[in-house]
């Protein structure tokens, strides 16, 4: 059997869905026959849904960073084009790699995710072509 | 998590798009949880920018003992440590608390969470943005920040209590 020291300790891993099987049996079967840890669970799950819409709405990340993290590997940007939404858009980008060879991208963005359209393959790039 | 992991194993081929797509998957979870750690945005956006350029040369050390995300975050968390340990040996002075920047209806309530979380001792504020926003296991957390579950559960213990009266 489990107390409600146990079950209050393990609670934000049953809000937050990651309790193994057994646990999340014995939390779940502790809870239907305890009003205290009723409550318990009712107040993390507010806590938990309000830390998260609150994260969700702090600052994001600047776009300059992408750029730095090309040029700390060695790769300068020499420009780019963003069209569209963070639903469906187009990148274009043109960059300068270490070795002094150009490398062109394109992705398509499709429901917030990237599909790459084309780009320099580093073989390529090795190769001079 | 397979999503990740063919990802990742494309980036170690050294494959743009694919690490292009993990860096927008990942940027701004790391940045939020950095942030939590160091309150500094000009150190958070570091952490990220070197987070990213190891993942791009250590890809290819990845041994699939843990999640992707894991991995990702066990690297920023050690470079956000390391200058945490600068921070105590006086490099810098205080942190900034986190900020709403996407103005909306019921701002005042969400800043209001943003300050009871930002009075929680950092061990505490780590434990609820790990549970709460990244829906990681009390054990996965034990692993990604080296210490027993007990301690896991015992500072989320005293976390969700201040959250809760701070809150209700």
């Amino acid at each position: 059997m489990i107390d409600c020291e146990q079950v209050r300790e393990l609670i934000p891993w049953y809000v937050n869905g990651t309790l193994p099987g057994d646990e999340a049996a014995a939390v779940a079967g502790h809870i239907a026959q305890c009003a205290d840890c009723r409550q318990e669970l009712a107040q993390t799950l507010q806590v938990s849904l309000q830390v998260r819409s609150a994260i969700d709405r702090t600052q994001s990340m600047p776009e300059d960073v992408w750029d730095r993290v090309k040029r700390e590997r060695g790769e300068i940007s020499l420009g780019s084009l963003n069209l569209g939404s963070f639903l469906l858009g187009l990148y274009l980008g043109l960059s300068v790699t270490r070795k002094g060879r150009p490398r062109v991208t394109s992705n398509l963005r499709l429901l917030g995710r990237q599909v790459s359209l084309y780009q320099t393959r580093e073989e390529e790039e090795n190769n001079g072509t | 998590m397979a999503h990740e992991r063919d990802l990742l194993a494309m980036v170690a081929r050294r494959d743009e798009a694919s690490f292009q797509q993990l860096y927008e998957e990942f940027a701004t979870r790391i940045f939020r949880y950095t942030l939590t750690l160091l309150r500094d945005r000009h150190l958070a956006e570091e952490v990220v920018q070197e987070t990213m350029t190891t993942v791009w040369s250590k890809a290819s050390t990845y041994c699939g003992k843990s999640r992707v995300s894991t991995w990702i975050f066990g690297i920023a968390r050690h470079k956000a440590c390391d200058i945490l340990r600068n921070e105590e040996k006086g490099a810098r002075t205080t942190g900034s608390p986190l900020v709403i920047d996407d103005p909306a209806p019921g701002i005042e309530r969400k800043e209001q969470v943003l300050a009871a979380i930002d009075t929680l001792p950092p061990d505490q504020r780590e434990i609820v943005f790990l549970t709460f926003y990244e829906n990681l296991s009390y054990r996965t957390i034990a692993n990604l920040l080296d210490i027993p579950e007990g301690t896991v559960k015992s500072r989320m213990f005293h976390a969700k209590k201040k959250l809760t009266e701070a809150l209700t």
